[in-house]
């Protein structure tokens, strides 16, 4: 069960030992029939055939089985979303309600702060455009209101 | 090699079989991927020999659907092996194989009997 958590080198690792201890055994039962243990252990991997083909294969099967497991995962989600319609209603709405609002606050923010009016600065009609909208003292104010007064 | 001599005399093994073959051989006891493979060639007096490339797959999948499990135990090498056994799914799942497969070996058998 705790093997569930390691990783996939972990796995690969295992997959390893367990190819290379089958190996082994194989040249062990053919050197006792009476080859010697050079060609007993050629014959057993030629008998074995690609190993890193055999070991593509079993990976194949881990990924399936992940991608089984996340399928299994979305249709129970999509099960039990069936089951509560009201709840699911309710969340997609607030989802949809939460993405469009946010969507809209950061358009605005966007093209306030990001992409300001493309006009260049030092120009005189420019920077009384930016007092206008900023009289942020009053004696400020009052002497800015002059200047935009043409 | 006496493996490789007479590989005209093997047979395909049916698809989908294969799993059976092993959750049966796992019946007598926990068992590594050699043994397994081993079991499956002796048995079939040497008509089937399972591919590594379809054992190895195979007994992972097994494993990963729960009809098996594996320990690592030292093996008769005296090295760390991974033993595959039976799990109670493993075995159900064996007894309802066991019986669809010989339905469909008694059907089979009576349409080649007539043709």
């Amino acid at each position: 069960m705790w093997r569930r958590f390691w990783g996939r080198k972990r796995r690969d690792e295992e997959l390893e030992e367990e190819i290379v201890h089958d190996l082994a055994l194989e040249a062990e039962e053919r050197a006792q029939s009476g080859l010697s243990r050079r060609d007993a252990e050629c014959a057993s991997r030629k008998d074995f055939g690609n190993v890193l083909l055999v070991k593509e294969a079993t990976r194949e099967v881990w990924a399936w089985r992940t991608l089984e497991i996340l399928a299994q995962d979305l249709r129970y989600a999509a099960r039990t979303l069936r089951h509560s319609p009201g709840f699911a209603a309710t969340s997609i709405l607030a989802l949809a309600l939460v993405v469009g609002v946010n969507t809209a606050i950061f358009t605005i923010f966007d093209q306030i702060a990001f992409r300001p009016l493309p006009v260049q600065d030092g120009r005189p009609h420019c920077r009384r455009l930016r007092d206008l909208s900023w009289p942020v003292r009053p004696q400020d104010a009052r002497q800015h209101s002059h200047a935009v007064v043409p | 090699m006496s493996k490789s001599d007479h590989s005209q005399d093997r047979v395909e093994l049916l698809q989908g079989t294969l799993d059976m073959l092993i959750l049966r051989t796992l019946q007598w006891g926990p068992q590594h991927g050699h043994g397994v493979g081993q079991a499956i060639r002796r048995s079939s007096a040497d008509l089937l020999q399972i591919e590594r490339g379809s054992l190895y797959p195979a007994l992972h999948r097994l494993e990963a659907q729960g009809l098996i499990s594996s320990e690592w135990k030292a093996s008769e090498l005296n090295r760390r092996a991974k033993y595959y056994r039976l799990t109670a799914a493993g075995k159900k799942q064996l007894a309802s194989e066991q019986s669809k497969w010989k339905l469909l070996v008694k059907a089979i058998a009576r349409v080649m009997r007539t043709a």
